[in-house]
């Protein structure tokens, strides 16, 4: 059964279809990318399921009811990695971490805050404000901002934006492994490689343009 | 057309402060106004002083904009004569605006004409005399003087409201008008500006770009959240920019899980930034002096609105958690969760501000327990307002716009700018019309009423 379920979704800015009849499914384990030209929805979509913007049509539902973000069970599941990625200006990259670690109640938290760090390469920075951060160090920290919590959706939106060539590389293998333990993944992009090496089902979308 | 509409703005402005300074004769009679009234010009020009060097850490004083550090300042062309036209406009800027507010300040303190206007061309140069000191130790290390220039400022004007507030206000005259010391003040200021400017001036060459290019990097932002008057936005630019120019912390990690933790961070966050609670705790002495001033009633609005604009800095935990999704988004509860647990320890320290000021609401034999009642009442308006004031929803360009002189203004761009301000009128109105238990008690269940509809609210998309 598909943990993510997407029916007939549309997203209608003024008298632009942005989105139209919308439908995709993803269960655990799997993995399911968004992939079209600039323009083209993938982002709306990932908008609309992660409960930043709401569909003109159509239903999403998350374990069989519908998806409510608001919802604390939603929250705790939800791992999102988008571009309006917010941040406390007095708190360092490590201190966020530990912040959104204990506040999902991840048992020895400070152990799984180091492993990601290391993971993301980000243990130099880790006493860095995320305001001093370069562009990629910042999308790394958006990364591990969604690996250090428990997660059974992972939603990406261009999660190899500002990555370097052996950042894709080791996003691709970390994701292969998220899909290993059961996380569903929900990503769009741009970049055949990554696509090929984590999607089973690939979407395109249309441009509107 | 701009320079008849402001001659016309100017002129009415300035005609209202005349009559305010008249009203004030009649109204403050009693000595301890009169020595409080004494001291107006004199906080007036300190706190035009504090403005100034304020601003000389936040831009400077001397920058230049992105484009002009990417491509001028790194060029090999004469630096000092790139940065001189800045410099004066700072000098000038401060010159004219310090006048302006000391101005003011005269003519509400009803000093004579002669008096006044020595007094104000005096502050206004030494206004400059500071910009020019700035902007001469605008190299990174010497930065701290400024710093501790700008701390010395606070102590003296905090000092001076206490001073009032306690009832130990000095009558403070203004320069004697016409007198030996009235010309050697106002000369020795003028020779001060002139040899600052100087010495800045010649200066200029030895800045470095980073020295000038900072400023010029919060420009834009700033100006961009002003011409939208979204105040709370211009404060994330401007705690952004100070953040960022430290670069790292010391960091600090474990405590308790679930919502707990956001607590915890809160409480992280302000052992770091400890000076907003001094602050705060500063703050109290405002009412006291106001209460000493003899206005009256009028106590709790003066008690309020300090309190509220003394809270806002606290605030800041919860302007990052309801300003968008992002970061509630990440937390395994609600976005009102959230909220609360960021905006409780400024409430709490909110209401104790209020409950420090009991004692300056006992106007004549007032009743302690209302007394304590109104303290209480003003520190959780002063909460609720700050609340409304870090959460307002920026303007929205997607509603219908009305067409002005202008530009096409949405609807709620205005009435955004008084946002925070309209909460404190609101909750503090029951005190000014019944400063007793009854007054005060429906001044506390608004208040709770606005906080908790605040808190409750969705983050802003």
């Amino acid at each position: 059964m598909a943990l993510l379920e997407v029916r007939g979704l549309r997203r209608r800015y003024a008298d632009v279809d942005v989105v139209s009849g919308l439908d995709l499914d993803v269960g655990a384990g799997q993995a399911l990318a968004l992939v079209g030209s600039n323009g083209s929805g993938k982002s709306t979509v990932l908008r609309c399921v992660t409960g930043a913007d709401t569909p003109t049509e159509g239903t999403v539902t998350w374990d069989g009811e519908p998806l409510d973000e608001r919802k604390a069970g939603v929250r705790a599941a939800l791992a999102t990695v988008m571009d309006d990625l917010d941040h406390f200006p007095d708190l360092s990259v490590v201190e966020h971490l530990d912040l959104f670690a204990r506040a999902h109640r991840v048992p020895d938290a400070e152990a799984v805050v180091d492993d990601v760090l290391r993971d993301v390469g980000l243990v130099a920075q880790a006493s860095q404000l995320p305001g001093t951060l370069s562009s990629g160090q910042r999308r790394r920290f958006a990364l591990a901002s969604a690996f250090v919590r428990p997660r059974r959706l992972l939603v990406l939106d261009e999660p190899e934006q500002r990555l370097d060539t052996e950042g894709v590389a080791w996003l691709a293998g970390r994701l292969q492994r998220e899909k290993a333990d059961g996380t569903a993944i929900l990503m769009a992009s741009h970049e055949p490689a990554l696509v090929e090496a984590v999607a089973d089902q690939v979407l395109t979308l249309g441009t509107s343009r | 057309m701009a320079v008849f509409a402001t001659v016309m703005l100017g002129g009415m402005f300035v005609n209202a402060v005349v009559q305010a300074g008249a009203v004030t004769d009649r109204l403050c009679a009693s000595a301890a106004c009169s020595d409080a009234r004494s001291l107006v010009p004199w906080l007036v020009a300190g706190a035009s002083l504090l403005a100034v060097v304020g601003a000389s850490r936040l831009f400077g004083p001397v920058y230049v904009t992105p484009a002009d550090a990417t491509w001028l300042v790194s060029s090999p062309l004469d630096r000092a004569a790139l940065l001189r036209p800045r410099l004066a406009r700072v000098l000038l800027t401060t010159l004219l605006v310090t006048c302006a507010a000391t101005g003011v300040g005269v003519l509400l303190a009803g000093a004579s004409r002669g008096e006044g206007l020595a007094f104000t061309a005096t502050a206004a140069l030494l206004a400059s005399v500071v910009a020019a000191t700035c902007a001469y130790a605008q190299e990174h290390d010497r930065r701290s003087l400024v710093a501790g220039a700008q701390w010395v400022l606070v102590v003296v004007l905090w000092a001076a409201v206490a001073a009032v507030a306690v009832g130990e206000a000095p009558s403070v005259p203004l320069l004697p008008v016409g007198g030996p010391v009235t010309v050697v003040v106002v000369v020795a200021a003028a020779a001060a500006a002139v040899l600052g400017s100087i010495a800045a001036w010649r200066h200029l060459g030895r800045l470095r770009r980073r020295d000038v290019a900072g400023g010029g990097e919060l420009a834009p932002g700033l100006s961009g959240a002003l011409a939208t008057l979204d105040l709370a936005l211009a404060y994330d630019v401007v705690l952004a920019h100070r953040w960022r120019d430290r670069g790292a912390v010391r960091s600090g990690r474990g405590g308790p899980g679930g919502a707990l933790a956001l607590l915890t961070s809160e409480l992280r966050r302000l052992r770091r930034s400890p000076h907003r609670l001094v602050v705060l705790a500063g703050t109290v002495v405002v009412p006291y002096a106001a209460a000493a001033a003899g206005t009256g009633r009028f106590v709790v609005l003066v008690a309020a609105a300090a309190g509220f604009a003394a809270c806002l800095p606290l605030l800041s935990g919860l302007r990052v958690v309801s300003r968008g999704p992002s970061v509630a988004r990440a937390l395994p509860f609600s976005s009102a969760l959230a909220q609360v647990m960021t905006a409780a320890l400024p409430t709490l320290a909110a209401l104790a501000y209020g409950a420090a000021t009991t004692a300056a609401m006992r106007e004549g034999d007032a009743d302690p327990g209302a007394a304590l009642a109104c303290g209480l009442a003003v520190g959780a308006a002063a909460a609720a307002s700050g609340v409304r004031w870090t959460t307002r929803r920026p303007p929205d360009y997607t509603r219908p716009l009305i067409a002005t002189p202008a530009g096409a203004v949405p609807t709620n761009l205005y009435g955004s700018i008084i946002a925070g301000f309209d909460v404190l009128l609101l909750t503090v109105t029951p005190m000014l019309l019944a400063p007793d238990v009854r007054g005060a008690t429906v001044s506390l269940l608004l208040s709770v009423g606005v906080w908790a509809y605040l808190v409750s609210r969705p983050p802003a998309r």
